[in-house]
């Protein structure tokens, strides 16, 4: 296909906003990363942050120094590596009945899940079921109620139409149980829907802070995202004081944390999901042309 | 004769064909049974995840008849006194959550213009680039923020706009104007929620319009060529008309989220000073019934919020299905 000239000022045109584009994307991660190698002072200098001068590490001295941020770290890698693992296994699990034919009501029980995604109680009932749960305040309700209706249709789908049944009756005539089918045949090919699966709830897990800020009121039990939002929203800087400092509670009075420690809190956060991208990009985008399956 | 139900008896002319379909019945029951036992296992594998799904999913929904009661901690759920409608006739009446309605309405209209375009004429235009490692940074890029949470993006764009140090008012300074307080204007607030969404959503949101457009007859364009299109008429007589079965998908699920008005970004964005324009139903709701402790009252209005957004994508379905159905849902 020749192009026209026209045609081909366009795709200059293109290929220009595209530049602009990266340029935009970026700019907003960079600025952090040049601010937390910068100085307070120099973070503060009315001028543009393209590169750091000089470099300095006293941000993350306090951040990687802060036993509330390592602990709040820690507190979300178990919170992402058991939701994720429980979730998967779980989802993996109540999906294979759904997807066999001879499963009893398997029609109702996929219009009851269906529905789920439909309509909800809402924030206070939701307060209120793992209130009377005995739920608050313990880890579990940042994992129990992990399990989305999406994600199991989203792995049925995959059963159905992936995994051939040939292979399911074959095993079954070789007297494998429902059991036995379901972890020798089925899961083993199921791989990429549960690489894909695995991969969605370990980020949404490692971004989750909303149920983490209502639920749990114990300081040990924060997850990083909680922490993230009182150091950068709500300028609560008291972490950082020394120990033995009388806890003085107020904003007023009180010094706003430096951007070049919000800085550094950004960059040691986002660095984890920097890491495994590449992988997330590839599963991530299966997972899309796999959802359009289900519909 | 065994007691069976009327329907059958009733259905029959001939002792001895009522007779046979009694027995067939008996038969169906017991096969029902069987297979209910041979199933046993698949049971054991079905019960833990749905357990948890109906606990977490509808147990809040029984939670949902506060709506109409005056809740007491002391007499809890079962205990407290029926009120029937007045929540929702306080709704009506209470200009605060009136305005959150409106703010809601007015923010998810904004994105839907705006932001719903967006992704779909990215979509186009990365599709006219030839696959190259440049090509495929650039997209690599723009879905980063996708995986970012809000909180981080919150801090990030509070600084790009920051009037002392952001590179935002640091260009308006050089204009020559005065730097702008972006996060705490009225004016301004909603505008940079907008565009801070597209930021964050629009590379990653073109992954399935750019599946869609990976399908195409690629003989379509070749006859297109032979005819003398441009890329531009192309684009805009094969390209987005063969998308738009998943654009009208993607857009009808976006109806039913309409009273949503994004939660996440606008918790971690707003300030009281922009609360007249940036408060939304659920901000309002977490506002007044947790932090508040009005459960009932917010109860209530989380109610009507979710049977609206019910109702709509029903509707909007509805409405797609008579005049195309190929883009309706179901």
């Amino acid at each position: 296909m020749k192009d026209t000239t026209a045609d081909r000022i366009l795709v200059l045109g293109i290929y220009a906003f595209m530049i602009v584009l990266a340029v935009v994307m970026l700019y907003p991660f960079w600025e952090q990363v040049v601010l937390s190698f910068s100085t307070r002072a120099q973070a503060l200098r009315d001028t543009l942050h393209l590169v750091p001068y000089p470099v300095s590490l006293e941000a993350y001295d306090r951040v990687l120094g802060s036993h509330e941020v390592w602990h709040a770290f820690l507190v979300t890698v178990f919170r992402v590596v058991v939701g994720t693992i429980f979730g998967l296994a779980v989802t993996a699990m109540t999906a294979y009945p759904l997807a066999r034919d001879d499963f009893p009501f398997r029609d109702i029980f996929l219009a009851l899940i269906l529905f789920t995604m439909l309509f909800n109680g809402g924030l206070i009932p939701d307060y209120l079921l793992r209130k009377s749960l005995h739920l608050l305040n313990t880890l579990l309700v940042l994992i129990l109620p992990g399990i989305s209706a999406y994600n199991v249709i989203i792995i049925r789908s995959f059963y159905r139409y992936a995994i051939p049944r040939e292979l399911q009756e074959a095993a079954q005539l070789d007297g494998a149980s429902d059991w036995d089918v379901w972890w020798h045949v089925v899961l083993p090919l199921s791989k990429p829907v549960l690489a894909t699966v695995g991969l969605w709830l370990a980020v949404s897990h490692w971004n989750a802070y909303f149920d983490a800020l209502i639920y749990i009121t114990d300081h040990d039990k924060y997850v990083l995202q909680v922490i993230l939002r009182r150091i950068l929203l709500e300028n609560q800087i008291e972490m950082f004081l020394p120990p033995g400092t009388a806890r003085d509670i107020g904003a007023v009075g009180q010094p706003p944390t430096p951007e070049t420690v919000k800085a550094a809190l950004i960059v040691v956060s986002t660095i984890p999901i920097v890491l495994i991208y590449p992988l997330l990009q590839r599963y991530f985008i299966k997972g899309i042309t796999l959802g359009s399956l289900k519909g | 004769m065994p007691a069976q139900d009327a329907r059958s008896v009733r259905a029959l002319t001939t002792p001895a064909a009522s007779d046979r379909s009694a027995a067939r019945l008996r038969l169906r029951q017991l096969l029902l049974w069987q297979r209910v036992v041979a199933a046993r296992l698949l049971w054991l594998m079905f019960a833990p995840g749905f357990l948890l799904l109906v606990v977490f999913s509808y147990g809040p929904i029984y939670g949902l008849l506060l709506a109409f009661k005056d809740y007491n901690i002391s007499d809890g759920i079962l205990g407290s006194p029926w009120v029937g409608l007045r929540h929702f006739q306080e709704f009506f009446g209470d200009p605060l959550a009136l305005r959150a309605v409106r703010n809601t309405v007015v923010i998810s209209l904004l994105r839907l213009v705006f932001g719903f375009p967006a992704p779909v004429i990215l979509a186009l235009l990365f599709n006219e680039l030839a696959d190259s490692w440049f090509k495929r940074s650039v997209q690599s890029v723009s879905y980063l923020p996708h995986f970012i949470s809000w909180i981080i993006i919150a801090g990030m764009v509070s600084e790009v706009l920051s009037p002392e140090t952001g590179i935002v008012n640091q260009l308006i300074k050089l204009v020559g104007l005065q730097p702008v307080y972006f996060m705490t204007s009225e004016t301004w607030f909603v505008p940079v929620v907008i565009v801070s969404d597209i930021w964050k959503e629009v590379g990653w949101g073109t992954v399935i319009y750019l599946a869609a457009l990976a399908g195409v007859d690629p003989t379509l364009y070749e006859a297109a060529v032979v005819d003398g299109a441009s890329r531009l008429q192309r684009m805009w007589l094969i390209s987005l008309p063969s998308i738009m079965p998943v654009v009208g998908i993607v857009l009808i699920l976006s109806m039913g989220g309409i009273l949503n008005g994004g939660f996440d970004q606008i918790f971690n964005m707003y300030n009281p000073q922009v609360y007249d324009v940036a408060d939304i139903i659920d901000t309002y709701v977490y506002r007044v019934g947790l932090v508040g402790m009005e459960y009932s009252f917010a109860t209530a209005v989380g109610l009507f919020k979710s049977l609206v957004g019910l109702i709509l994508l029903v509707v909007v379905n509805l409405i797609v299905r008579r005049t195309n159905p190929q883009y309706a849902l179901w």
